[in-house]
């Protein structure tokens, strides 16, 4: 099982000094990678009394550009966007730049993605919202295509691609492509499409009971199970080593082949804090996970 | 005048330590930005008879805001300037996003060149109108500026919506210099009218007085003062000396240009710098 920590980029700041350490205190930790969020825009919640989660004043650095800086200042760790919101970006460009931090990076990108529930986002990137599910499995398509084939020559419902090709093509022939979404249609495609599955912070018992079914989906497709990864998050900013150590036993025993560990809302206030509570978690874990 | 290098990408495609060996040697040089070009995709000329382009599938391009990323990790000062990236066929408010990310990360050094390209192929690859390109430029730049400078924008255009939502956070420069190449009479129109600088694609001998002159009068009669809107153009030193190299730089001195660019040398990344240096010691006094 491999341990890696979630950037803590609504409340690191933005000093790309702080954001350097940060990387570089991970890798020395022995962290195998680091992950972090997508959020392209955030709305204003004045006049929007219903409105839940991130909004204007919560901060996200873009994951491709903060993957290859943090790429030209680390050597071993693994970079994971968990999840970019793919159906609102562009296919082509995001296969682009994802080649090109695969490259700058020696082959250290793994991508997990998902659709989002922002709408406001999708408006302001001019995507459709409505149709995101089915666009997404077409796009995974085209990006393996893209990754792996100096000339493509697609056709699709959303995508044409005519006799042309990205260079250089990434290290990693395909860049590994995980899907977000506990929805059993998620699941279902993850099945069907993912090299591994990445449900956000769903308790033990509900993961359980879903992989199993993602492991049927699976065989119903034709695929092996075994091929799936699964991913699953932790919190290291609350409770003691023993709770931490017993949660990992659990996922490990669920299956998980990946943890990530996450220091954000637990009332850190200076990147200092989310390093110490990162080093103090790899201290209390480090002989379960070696 | 500032002098910058053109990266070379066939040169460093696959190979991160020569990206990096390039620009730490250039910034130890002394040169004030690295410039970078772009295309997304290449297209495969077998079965196009017509095609005639320099670019193609085989022709590796970096992409420019995750290349300034890793530059920005890798050097201290060196400015990081597109010149030039094909605005029209990307997403106009993650291009934003990304952009805001290279200027904070790089602390400030992001001065982008956009233009409309030429590649059909790219723009249908991209899923954007090939045919409006012109006219959309013009919408996104204002877009992009709001964004880098308001935490909230509410936003109506022809081809945007943003309805009261923003980027966080804002990029260093707000908002980043945005310049544009272009050379087609509308495009010098529209360049006078919005850029913050005009990359023309000229070099010593070609006409250059008269269009640099041109573009004055246009910028005048779109009512900006010409002295607030730059001017980049190329200088060639894959032929001539040291007395051939500081005559370009000393012409475009003579007719204002404020960024001189130094064009993509042949041979691999070792003999470029070797080059770079040479021309750094024989202009020396001329840059500033």
């Amino acid at each position: 099982m491999k341990i890696g920590v979630t950037f803590p980029q609504t409340e690191i700041g933005s000093d790309p000094i702080v954001l350097r350490d940060y990387a570089q205190a991970a890798e020395s930790l022995g962290y195998h990678h680091l992950l972090a969020y997508d959020h392209v825009i955030g709305a204003d919640v004045s006049g929007r009394p219903n409105w839940r989660g991130y909004t204007h004043e919560s901060q996200f650095h873009e994951p491709l550009v903060l993957f290859a800086y943090l790429g030209a200042l680390t050597t071993t760790i693994e970079f994971v966007s968990g999840v970019v919101i793919l159906p609102q970006r562009q296919t082509v460009l995001f296969a682009k730049q994802a080649a090109e931090v695969d490259v700058l990076t020696g082959g250290r990108l793994r991508l997990a993605v998902g659709l989002g529930w922002n709408a406001v986002e999708y408006e302001a990137l001019n995507e459709d919202f409505h149709t995101r599910g089915r666009r997404i499995s077409e796009q995974i398509e085209v990006l393996r295509l893209l990754w792996t084939q100096a000339v493509v020559d697609f056709k699709g419902r959303w995508h044409r691609i005519d006799r042309a090709g990205i260079n250089p093509l990434p290290v990693q022939r395909p860049i590994p492509v995980w899907l977000g979404g506990v929805s059993e249609v998620a699941i279902q495609r993850a099945a069907r499409v993912a090299d591994g599955w990445f449900p956000i912070f769903r308790p033990a018992a509900e993961i359980r009971d879903a992989v199993a079914r993602l492991r049927d989906y699976a065989r119903q497709a034709g695929r092996d199970p075994a091929e799936l990864g699964l991913e699953v998050q932790t919190n290291a900013g609350r409770g003691s080593p023993e709770d931490w150590l017993a949660d990992l036993e659990q996922w490990r025993e669920i299956g998980a082949d990946y943890v990530c560990v996450n220091t954000m809302g637990a009332g850190f206030a200076s990147p200092r804090e989310h390093i110490d509570a990162i080093r103090r978690y790899r201290e209390a874990v480090g002989e379960l996970v070696r | 005048m500032r002098i910058g290098v053109t990266f070379p990408h066939e040169e460093t495609a696959n190979d991160p330590a020569a990206v990096r060996d390039f620009a730490q040697a250039v910034e130890g040089l002394g040169y004030d930005f690295i410039l970078t070009y772009e295309h997304v995709v290449g297209a495969d000329p077998a079965g196009r008879p017509g095609w005639n382009a320099p670019f193609t599938y085989k022709t590796p391009f970096h992409e420019p805001l995750t290349l300034f990323a890793y530059l920005a990790g890798v050097t201290q000062r060196i400015g990081l300037a597109s010149g030039i990236i094909i605005l029209p066929q990307r997403q106009t408010v993650l291009f934003a996003k990304q952009a805001a990310e290279v200027d904070v990360l790089s602390g400030g050094r992001l001065r982008l060149g956009v233009a409309l390209g030429w590649n059909q192929v790219e723009y249908e690859a991209l899923n954007e109108d090939f045919h409006n390109r012109g006219r959309r430029v013009e919408e996104q730049i204002e877009v992009m500026r709001l964004l880098w400078t308001q935490a909230v924008v509410d936003f109506t255009g022809r081809w945007h919506r943003i309805d009261r939502a923003g980027i966080n956070p804002l990029p260093v420069q707000r908002p980043i210099p945005v310049w544009m190449g272009g050379a087609a009479e509308a495009a010098i129109r529209r360049i006078a009218r919005v850029a913050d600088g005009w990359i023309p694609f000229i070099r010593p001998g070609d006409d250059a007085a008269k269009r640099i002159e041109g573009f004055r009068a246009a910028v005048r009669e779109a009512g900006r003062d010409p002295s607030r809107v730059g001017v980049q153009a190329g200088i060639n030193i894959e032929g001539g000396g040291p007395e051939e190299w500081r005559q370009q730089l000393r012409e475009w001195q003579a007719l204002g240009v404020t960024h001189s660019t130094v064009g993509a040398l042949r041979g691999d990344v070792g003999d470029q710098i070797a080059r770079l240096r040479a021309l750094r010691e024989a202009v020396g006094e001329l840059a500033t």
